[in-house]
This record gives structure tokens, sequence and C-alpha cells, in this order.
């Protein structure tokens, strides 16, 4: 008994250190990938500060209005967020193709499959990112707005806004990765539609009169408008 | 480059022809037709009453004027010792400044160029909108630069206690607390300035910024009370605006003038840190008799804007204001607009909340200009109603108390400045 213990589990070790040995030269280039994307991911990471440093990547990107990408950047700096991002895509990519190199068939179609679907998702990832950001930059533009203008539903207003904007981006996003085929798109013209009909409604039901008014006064000739802010200067 | 390269070639012919110039009046133009002559022909008979014999150069700088402005300047009557030339700027600016005049900045640094080839000893800067304007005010102003040394002389003018609210309650205590000189009027329009003041100027680097297109007037005030230069007041009389194109609304208004004054402190850090208390700048002349315009506001519709910002914006103020200050400000906001108060130390640390949240980007800029605004009507609620019957001397002092506690909260601002993430009470 103790004969055939020891040859079982002789064989089990055996047959252990064949794998570790039949993956080592795997788990070496696992290592390998990992290693030179690191330094990949340094270097590029280096080139491009410096890059987006030299052309005011941060000035100009608030110039461009995308100034709700400061407020989620790490030291408020969207050259550190890009940055950052890039070089985790590059280490990731490193990983990937370290990953690719184990001999397993079927972790290889997979990671072959999740790899193909990656550059769809990570552009449905953006859209979502920056929809995001433009929902929620443009939500306190009118919030800002409204409250300046004395309007008294402000926030419903800004809400109304950035729900517009999130509907619209997820829907793209979604249509984007196929994920729900037509629905989305018929669920959303539905939404959509519904939303515009409302207010359509809204505006010709209770605010006729003011359309009216409203239309009235562009045809006439504008009183001339009285100077308010110069008498706090 | 030579300021001879970058000045028209016509008009560096006319500096030429002129032998040299003493004097450089300034007067940038933009759609002001109904008015420009007028204050044209009192430039010129000013210049002629105060300095008799010397040379004098009129530019004017337009921006692309549509109502004929360019051709009414250039009708008015020159003589041998006082010249005029014209340029006319290129529309570049897509905003309007609060100032009305788009190209302002551009005229500026032309005129200073000018002023700088010809060798001038005073330049003046003229606002083409000012009505009605005596021809003494001129020299009256400039006067102190060329005949008694001075590097800045502003106007003093006369005004109607709630007349100029952002400059009382903001520009002139920020100022004052900030570069230690007691500016009362520092947004006139019209100002004064030597030669060591034009080679200054001209040594910045901010002309294609937005500081100098929104404010040239702020900033070159700012510059002149930051280095150590000679500056006066000199007291004119009741100054009022002729309405040229389209007025910007209150809220515009408010966040270029912000702007401009928070670039400010953020590029003269480094002085601003080390000054401490107030001197005051002289003043010349005495106070006019005339009656300014009474100015009026609504109280009640006042505290009801502030309500509404407390609100819906308390979300974005929480990102520039710490929590402290936040609950001050509500608890400002429940009492009734008859005993509406809102504490001097409170508004003074909200201002310097702003100006530090401008400077870290806590908020989007627009956003945050944007969201000062139901702040000020709150200030401005609690000032008209607190010296509502009070006399012009009555609300001078009130005005003094705020400058004093701008000065007294000032360690809280030099200490967000320098710790802006540690130090949040």
């Amino acid at each position: 008994m103790w004969k055939n213990l020891e040859e079982t589990l002789g064989a089990s070790l055996e047959r252990a250190l064949t794998g570790l040995a039949a993956f080592f030269p795997s788990l070496l280039a696992i290592l390998l990938a990992l290693l030179l994307s690191v330094l990949l991911a340094w270097m590029i990471r280096i080139v491009l500060r410096r890059m987006l440093r030299g052309v005011k990547f941060d000035a100009r990107l608030e110039q461009w209005g995308f100034v709700g990408l400061a407020e989620i950047s790490p030291g408020r700096s969207p050259t550190r967020l890009v940055c950052r991002g890039v070089t985790w895509v590059v280490i990731l990519f490193g990983l990937l193709l370290g990953l690719l190199a184990v001999q397993d068939s079927l972790t290889a179609r997979v990671l072959i499959r999740a790899f193909e679907f990656l550059p769809s998702l990570l552009v449905a990832l953006a859209v979502v990112f920056f929809g995001s950001l433009l929902a929620r930059f443009l939500s306190r533009s009118v919030l800002v707005g409204a409250v300046n203008l004395q309007i008294q539903s402000a926030r419903l207003l800004s809400q109304v806004m950035k729900w517009l904007l999130l509907t619209v981006t997820y829907a793209m996003a979604l249509d984007h990765l196929n994920v729900g085929g037509d629905i989305v798109k018929i669920a959303f013209a539905i939404l959509f539609g519904g939303i515009v009909l409302a207010l359509a409604l809204a505006l010709g039901l209770g605010a006729r009169d003011i359309v009216r008014r409203a239309l009235e006064s562009q045809t006439k000739e504008p009183p001339p408008k009285e100077d308010e802010a110069a008498k706090h200067l | 480059m030579a300021d001879q390269d970058l000045v028209p070639s016509d008009i560096a012919e006319a500096v030429r022809r002129q032998g040299g110039v003493e004097i450089i009046v300034g007067l940038p133009s933009y759609n002001n037709a109904g008015n420009i002559s007028a204050v044209a022909e009192c430039i010129r008979q000013g210049l002629r009453a105060a300095f008799p014999g010397r040379t004098a150069l009129i530019v004017n700088t337009d921006s692309g004027s549509t109502d004929g402005t360019a051709q009414e300047v250039a009708a008015v009557a020159e003589s041998d010792s006082i010249r005029l030339v014209q340029a006319i700027l290129p529309a570049r600016d897509l905003d309007m400044p609060y100032h009305g005049i788009p190209g302002k900045a551009q005229g500026l640094h032309l005129t200073l160029r000018i002023a700088r080839m010809a060798g001038a000893r005073a330049c003046i800067m003229w606002s083409p909108d000012i009505t009605p304007v005596a021809p003494e005010w001129l020299g009256m102003l400039i006067r102190p630069v060329v005949e008694q040394g001075f590097d800045f002389a502003v106007p003093l003018y006369a005004r109607h206690k709630f007349d100029g609210s952002i400059t009382n309650g903001i520009v002139r205590p920020l100022l004052r607390s900030l570069y230690g000189r007691h500016m009362r009027q520092p947004m006139g329009g019209e100002y004064a300035f030597s030669a060591a003041l034009v080679d200054r100027y001209l040594g910045q680097n901010v002309w294609d910024t937005d500081q100098a297109r929104f404010g040239s007037d702020i900033w070159t005030a700012t510059q002149a009370l930051c280095g150590s230069f000679k500056l006066c007041q000199v007291q004119l009389g009741a100054k009022q605006q002729a309405t040229s194109g389209t007025p910007l609304d209150l809220g515009t208004t408010l966040g270029q003038i912000l702007g401009v004054l928070f670039e400010d402190m953020m590029r003269n850090a480094a002085v601003w840190q080390k000054v401490r208390g107030a001197q005051p700048i002289p003043v010349f002349g005495v106070a006019p008799d005339s009656v300014p315009a009474t100015v009026t506001f609504d109280v009640r519709k006042l505290v009801d804007s502030f309500r509404l910002g407390i609100r819906n914006l308390q979300d974005l103020w929480s990102a520039v204001l710490p929590p402290a200050t936040l609950l001050e400000i509500r608890r400002v906001a429940n009492t009734p607009p008859e005993s509406f108060t809102l504490p001097d130390d409170l508004w003074c640390r909200t201002v310097f909340d702003f100006a530090l949240g401008y400077r870290t980007r806590s908020l989007s800029r627009s956003h945050l200009l944007g969201a000062f605004l139901p702040l000020y009507l709150g200030w401005l609620a609690s000032f008209v109603c607190e010296m509502q019957s009070a006399t012009h001397a009555q609300s001078e002092v009130r005005l003094e108390r705020l400058c004093q506690a701008y000065e007294a909260q000032k360690p809280y601002l030099i200490s967000r400045w320098r710790s802006p993430d540690r130090f949040n009470p």
C-alpha cells in the first residue's frame, strides 16, 4: 500500500513538475512581456507628459470647454489623467500579449475574443465618459445661467438637460456595442420622441400666450435695453 | 522688434514730422458716433488750455466701428502742437467686454508703443462715452504726472452711495487689502501715467490674454499698485456714461471683472503676500458740489435672487466654500429682507474663497464666476438695507469699515493660498 501511495504521489509530483516545467517558459514570457510593457509605458509616459505640457494641454482643454475633465483628474491636471490612462493601456496590452503565450488553446481563444471586443468596448467607454462630462458641464451651465436669469425652476431645467444628454450618450454606447440590437434604438426613439412631444404639448397648452407674445415681439423693433450692469461698475 | 516696426507707418511718420511728442492721449472707440466728436473736441480744448505750446498727439484706435465713428473723429480740427492720428484695428474679439470696446487692449498696446517711440513724458487714456465732459478734467488728471512727478493718476468721480457697487464691495477693498494702497475708483476708465509705467506695461506678456481683453483698466491699475510707483487721485465731477451698443448683463459683467481680478492675484501672488496694512493715496482737487444721479435697488428682489442661489447653487458653492462659511450663508438667507445683513467678515472670506477656487480650479472657472452673482446680490442687499437712510459721508465710513474687514481677513487668504488643501476650517 505504501508503495502504491508513494508511486501515486511520485507520479503526481512528476506531473506537477512536468506541467510547471512546461508552463515555465510561458510564465517567463508573461513576465517578460509585462516587464517590457512597463518599461515601454514608462517611456511613453515621459514623452507624452512633455509633449502635452509643451502644447499646454490643460489650458487648451479648458478653452475648448472640457473643464469637467480637470475636476476628475489627479491633481486637477488632465495631462496626468491622459498619461496614466495611456500607461495602463500599454501595460494591459503587454499583459494580454504575455497571456497569449500560454499554451492553452481555450484560454487563448477566450483572450483573443476579448481582445477583439476591446476596441469597441474602449470606444463605448470613451463615449460614456465624454458624454457624462458634457452632460455634467452643460447641466451646470444651464443651472448657473437660469439662476442668474431669476428662473425659479432652474434645477429642473438643468436636470432635464443632464438626463437628455445622458440618454443620448448611453443609447450611442449600447448601439456601438451591438447590445440589445434594435430594441435600444426603438426604446430611445420612443423615449426621446415622447419627451419632445410632452414638451411641445406643455408649451402649446400651458404657454400659448407667452409664445405668441414672444413671436410678436420678434416682428417689432425692440425697445432700448437699459444698461443695468453699468450702475454696478 | 522695435516700436517703429510695430507702429503703422503713417502714424510713425506723423510722430516724426511733429518732432517729438510730450503728451499722448489714447482714445479707443467702437460705435461711439453720437458722442465721440464732442469728446475729441473736449480733449483738444483741454490740452490747449492746460499745456499751451506743448506738443501732444491724440491717438484714436477704432475697433471697426460701423456707425461712422472714425469719420467723426477725423473731422476734429488739428493745430501745430496738437495732432490726431487714427488706427483701425482688426476686429478679432468675439466676446464683448463689460466696458463696451472690444479692441480696447489692442488700442492701449498700440498707444503705448507710440508713446515709447515718441518719447512722451505722459500718457492719458480717455473713454469715448464719457458725458458730459468738462475740458479742464483732462488737464486736472494729467497735470500731476506731467508737473509733479507722479506715475499714475486716477479720477475720483462724484457718485451716488449705491452707484458702483461692484467697485465698492469687491474691487476697491480687495485691491486695497492685496496691495496696501487705497485707490477708491480703480476702474474709472480714464487714467494718466508716466513714461516709466509705459515701459512696465509694455514689458508684460498679457496682451493676448483675457486679462487684457476684458480688464485692461483693472490690469493697468494693479500694475501701478504692484510696483513702487507714485500714485494719486484727482477729484473730478459727476460722470455719466453714454450708452453705446448692446449692454452686457450683470452676470457677464461681474464674471469678467472677477476673472481679471483673480488672474491678477495669481500673477502677483509673490507681491501681495508680503503686503500688510494700507497706505492712503494723495488726493488732488476738491470734491465737487454737483449731485450725482440717484441709484436705487429693490432690496426684496436682491434678497430673492440671493435665496434662489441658495436653493440651487449650494452644490457648486460647496466645491469652493468651506462648510462653516456655507452654513453661515444659509443662516443669513433665513433673515427677513428688512433686517437682511451679510456680515463683513463672511463676505470677505467668501470673496477670498472664490479667488482660491479660481486658482485651484476646484470648479470650472466659468461656472465659478457665474455662481458668484447671487452672493454679490446678497451683499448688495445687505449694504442697501443698512445704508438706505445714510448720508454720503456715512456710507463712505461704512465702506472704510468694509475695507478694514478685508485687511483683517487677509491672513485667512494667505493661509489658504499657501495650503489650499490643508486649511479648510
